[in-house]
């Protein structure tokens, strides 16, 4: 029998093929699930760069409709902050779109829940600078999540 | 042989030639081709591979940059216990590895469990010869330093890790990897120390982020802040997994 020798460089090859790859995420979309307890907590650093004038986020309950059960969201750069909450869970609306005017820089973004109970829930957001036009024009984004958890249980 | 004298130095003299290239690119460190960048500016940048293993040719690179959160973090030089944060503000997601397929055929990034990245890894498909560089880029998002920090500079020390044959631990030597890392941590990725340079520790590639403009409160000259990773992260980031299967080191 004739015995071959695989080169190291397609032993890499082969086994990359064979374990596919991982999907790649929709840009400035986030996904996730709040865990049960009431006090769960996601928080991200937004960098928004020149020549960004505002950023924006909103928030969508992806979960059915729990009495008295909410997602919100909010966005705090220095002494500014704005917040906004989905008002119907599982319709597939998002909520209105918070805003915080704060330049370019680093914007604190926060999601959270009004009770106990699981939330599957989306994040949209989007560094933008205000050229006039209606929605503004997309500047680069970048999310750092820094906790989604809740540290109380 | 040849019989043409002409031609026969000219032979000569690109042999001579080829050998010295090949000589100076063995003296080269897998460095960063921009290894400073300016608060607030984002920057294309390349992980720059200087040669192989002797003569093998590099088959994988894998690129860790210090998470912040158990990094060891000195201010001119003195220990500090706080973290990254203190003085780059975003830190945590800057780097994004750039798709190409100009040297490795494969790449992706590796990430933390909240999907911030960590570094990066490319390898397969052909190989880099072991007299040429490569460039492996990637994209350094704007770094926004803390408005009330006084650092002039923080620089982080990148560990790169230049792979010639896939091994175990066991099998790394200088015919198998290069490493280019830290040679004090007390990890199996650790850079061997030089004896003819005992204390020097030059072996990662550095990122320094400088600072646009200090706060007046802070005078004219600025802390220098560098940044570390501890051997906890290097164990946990360096090897190269695809979808959460260990490729490099061989386990």
């Amino acid at each position: 029998m004739q015995r071959y020798q695989i080169k190291q460089s397609t032993r890499m090859l082969l086994l990359a093929l064979s374990l596919g790859y991982a999907g790649m995420s929709q840009a400035h979309e986030e996904s996730g699930v709040m865990g049960e307890q009431a006090d769960f907590l996601g928080y991200a650093l937004v960098s928004c760069e020149s020549p960004s004038s505002y950023f924006e986020a909103a928030i969508k309950d992806l979960s059915g409709a729990v009495a008295g059960l909410y997602v919100n969201l909010q966005i705090i750069k220095g002494s500014q902050a704005d917040s906004t909450t989905d008002p119907v869970s599982g319709d597939n609306d998002f909520s209105s779109y918070a805003r915080v005017d704060g330049g370019t820089g680093t914007y604190q973004l926060l999601v959270n829940k009004t009770a106990a109970g699981l939330r599957a829930f989306e994040v949209s957001f989007h560094c933008k600078v205000d050229n006039g036009l209606p929605g503004g024009e997309h500047t680069e984004t970048r999310i750092t999540v820094k906790q989604f958890s809740s540290l109380n249980n | 042989m040849c019989k043409n004298p002409k031609l026969n130095f000219i032979a000569t003299s690109f042999v001579a030639s080829t050998i010295a290239l090949m000589s100076t690119s063995l003296l080269a460190h897998t460095r960063l081709e921009t290894p400073e960048v300016t608060e607030g500016i984002r920057v294309t940048n390349n992980v720059v591979i200087g040669h192989g293993c002797g003569e093998k040719n590099i088959i994988g690179t894998s690129v860790v940059f210090p998470d912040g959160v158990d990094s060891t973090i000195t201010v001119d030089g003195a220990p500090y216990t706080g973290k990254i944060t203190d003085f780059i503000e975003n830190w945590g997601n800057l780097n994004q590895k750039i798709y190409s397929t100009a040297v490795f055929k494969f790449q992706d990034e590796k990430v933390d469990d909240l999907g911030n990245v960590l570094g990066f890894w490319a390898g397969g498909g052909d190989s880099l010869p072991h007299n040429l560089a490569g460039f492996i880029p990637f994209r350094v998002s704007a770094a926004t330093f803390k408005a009330d920090s006084c650092a002039a500079s923080v620089k982080v020390y990148v560990s790169v890790a230049d792979i010639c044959e896939i091994t175990p631990i066991s099998g790394f030597s200088a015919d198998t990897v290069n490493l280019w890392t830290h040679n004090n941590l007390g990890t199996p990725y650790d850079r061997a120390v030089d004896p003819a340079s005992p204390t020097a520790d030059d072996g990662p590639a550095s990122l320094t982020f400088k600072r646009a403009a200090l706060p007046t409160s802070c005078g004219t000259t600025g802390k220098v802040v560098e940044v570390k990773p501890s051997a906890a992260q290097i164990n946990r980031d360096m090897p190269i997994k695809l979808n959460g299967t260990q490729v490099w080191p061989a386990p």
